[in-house]
């Protein structure tokens, strides 16, 4: 059967070689060139690791990227990194200022994803941080209004995702988690997408997390893309529910993985999720996959939760395919 | 004589990585290498810090930082019977997070949670110290109730625990004492529930008592605040445009601390419009507090001082002027 199929929201995390060696680059003990094979060398392994557990959908793990706002700063006119900020605990990061207009000095993640393109037949996913995230996360000292920082970017990101659509993706996800932080700001987003996904033939992704979606639903069904990939399993799966009362007009990227757990998600928990999604949407509609980006948790506890992940969504296949064979016998 | 202060928070952290880093300190306990005596004595020194950087800057009304404080509920939280502290949930509309308080069973205060922390800092300050609580309403909101099942009935009980904490720190000398009440904003609905609770946490205390709000405005809310027995109200005027029009042709008859500084970003303020602004409410108020619009810690360490001597320098102006 078609449909039901696996991927991931983007992140993996590092092995400790990779982690050691940034750390060794920071302190400029470790050159460019050193690091950049180790770079390359984790993407390799992470990439034969999806497709070892069977996922239908890869990404390149993003091994070259620390924030996901601060990486695409650092690459673009136009932002300079602050000091550090707290964001909880005892955990810093640095902080991107624009100071300039912002532009594109060139593509940013394409070869990246040629590389890990080149490594597998199965299809990578493009992997980009949407423009009212990147504005939400950032300083701004150049832009007038937090609308027109957000449209400058929107341009950008629409030109990195031309570049990937160019070098082949067939998907390409814009994420936007700050979606939900701003209830007020739904129609931004809206705007802004609208720009980064104009005229792309790509599948288009986004991802938002981390809020009050009952504040932006059905709002956010605008936002110009194939499919919105939401955290179910954390809230084990209410939102599904809202969804019966107003249609979710799109392909759903279906969170089953509770990424900020360590322990293994059950089986049986994930199997109850996509039965659940499979009331409400089309098998073909629905993309399985874990809450959120999984760089936070170890290589171990994420290629495991993968497992079970791909275990369960070949369990519920089965029982489609079986009640179908049933159903045709009968006839 | 327009005075100057600051919401609550400072960065915890400069640039410079040093042995009496907060950050470093802090890791190195989590890994058993310092005892928790070496760590108090990293925040003793880093609270000293700070309160020297503020009254240096030219701030009329300092405070410890909060340096000890992850956020401004679970400090208070994790020493009060009854709450349990569960995973990170964001902070408001920051991409910032805090870990939050679960109620697991009946609250209760069983001695002062603040109070050592204030008179160490006191002993510090020359300037006036002022203590800084989170609101009722506040406090409930950022917690999940899994025992009362009822916003109102923890929004009383909490507001009664704030209110011995309170007393608590009036007795150890505190001549201010600042609720936080940044929920006010986005839920406005609950103005009501908010007032009782600040009501019963202010409850017979002698000292100046006010709440803060910020990432927002009270527009449409504020009056009932205003004549309610507290001696000031702080009210953020970057975030929106609400309270500026909310106080249009309004006299108070209290003191209006004013968030006229971005405290989140890094962009320096239009120098005219920020003169305009203050001069603008000090017309309004019997006692006009100029400060950034929300705590400091949303700033890295280096822009934190262009800013408030900006403020500083700012309310000197408009002070020389009035004098005339």
């Amino acid at each position: 059967m078609t449909g039901l199929l696996t991927t991931t929201v983007g992140s993996f995390p590092k092995p400790d070689y990779l982690q050691k060696a940034r750390n060794d680059f920071y302190r400029g003990k470790l050159s460019r060139q050193e690091l950049f094979a180790l770079e390359q060398k984790a993407t390799q392994e992470v990439v034969r690791k999806q497709e070892e557990i069977g996922l239908d959908i890869l990404v390149d793990g993003e091994m070259y990227r620390g924030d996901m706002v601060t990486y695409f700063a650092e690459q673009l006119e136009g932002f300079r990194i602050s000091g550090l900020v707290r964001s909880y605990g005892n955990r810093y990061y640095r902080k991107p200022i624009a100071v300039g207009k912002i532009r594109r000095k060139g593509p940013v993640t394409v070869s990246w994803f040629a590389f890990a393109q080149s490594l597998t037949k199965k299809p990578v996913k493009g992997m980009l941080t949407g423009p009212y995230t990147i504005m939400d996360w950032s300083f701004d000292e150049q832009y007038p209004s937090r609308r027109d920082f957000t449209l400058a970017l929107a341009e950008v990101v629409h030109q990195e995702a031309q570049d990937l659509e160019k070098a082949g993706a067939k998907y390409i996800q814009i994420d936007e988690p700050a979606v939900s932080t701003r209830p007020e700001e739904i129609g931004l987003a809206i705007e802004a997408m609208k720009v980064v996904t104009n005229g792309l033939k790509a599948k288009t992704i986004t991802h938002i997390c981390y809020g009050d979606f009952r504040k932006i639903y059905p709002e956010m069904l605008k936002l110009a893309v194939d499919q919105i990939d939401l955290e179910l399993a954390n809230r084990d799966f209410e939102l599904l529910d809202l969804f019966k009362e107003t249609p979710f007009t799109k392909e759903i990227g279906l969170g089953v993985l509770d990424v900020h757990r360590h322990d293994i998600d059950s089986k049986e928990k994930i199997k109850r999720g996509i039965k659940k999604a499979l009331e409400i949407l089309k098998p073909e509609k629905i993309y399985v996959d874990p809450d959120c980006g999984l760089k936070t948790r170890t290589p171990e506890e994420a290629f495991a939760k993968l497992k079970v992940m791909v275990e369960a969504r070949n369990e519920v296949r089965e029982e489609l395919e079986a009640k179908t064979r049933k159903l045709a016998e009968r006839t | 004589m327009i005075l100057t202060t600051v919401v609550g928070s400072y960065p915890k952290i400069t640039e410079e990585t040093s042995t009496s880093s907060i950050r470093q300190a802090i890791h190195r306990h989590d890994r058993g290498e310092i005892t928790g005596q070496d760590l108090e004595k990293i925040f003793q020194v880093n609270t000293a810090r700070v309160i020297r950087e503020q009254e240096a800057l030219g701030i009329d009304i300092v405070t410890d930082g909060q340096i000890r404080w992850e956020d401004i509920v679970t400090p208070l939280a994790s020493r009060i019977q009854g709450f349990k502290i569960n995973g990170l949930t964001r902070f408001f509309n920051n991409n910032v997070y805090y870990r939050r308080p679960v109620v697991t069973g009946e609250l209760s205060w069983k001695s002062p949670i603040t109070v050592k922390d204030y008179q160490f800092a006191k002993s510090q300050a020359q300037k006036t110290l002022k203590a800084v609580l989170p609101g009722p309403l506040t406090f409930a909101v950022l917690s999940e109730d899994t025992f009362y099942r009822d916003e109102k009935k923890l929004v009383r009980t909490v507001a009664g625990i704030l209110n011995q904490e309170a007393k608590a720190l009036e007795a150890a000398g505190a001549p201010i004492i600042q609720f936080d009440e940044p929920a006010l904003v986005f839920e406005k609905e609950k103005w009501a529930l908010a007032l009782e609770g600040l009501k019963r946490a202010m409850a017979g205390l002698k000292v100046k008592k006010g709440i803060r709000t910020y990432f927002g405005d009270l527009e449409g809310i504020l009056d009932p605040f205003l004549d309610s027995g507290m001696d000031f109200i702080g009210l953020d005027f970057v975030s929106t445009d609400g309270n500026r029009r909310a106080l249009a042709k309004k006299k108070l008859s209290i003191g209006l601390g004013a968030g006229c500084i971005d405290a989140r970003n890094t962009k320096a303020e239009d120098p005219s419009r920020l003169k305009t602004l203050i001069r603008e409410l000090a017309e309004k108020t019997p006692q006009l507090y100029v400060s950034p619009n929300c705590g400091l810690e949303f700033l890295p360490y280096p822009s934190v001082e262009p800013k408030l001597k900006q403020m500083v320098q700012t309310v000197r102006d408009c002070n020389s002027e009035m004098k005339k």
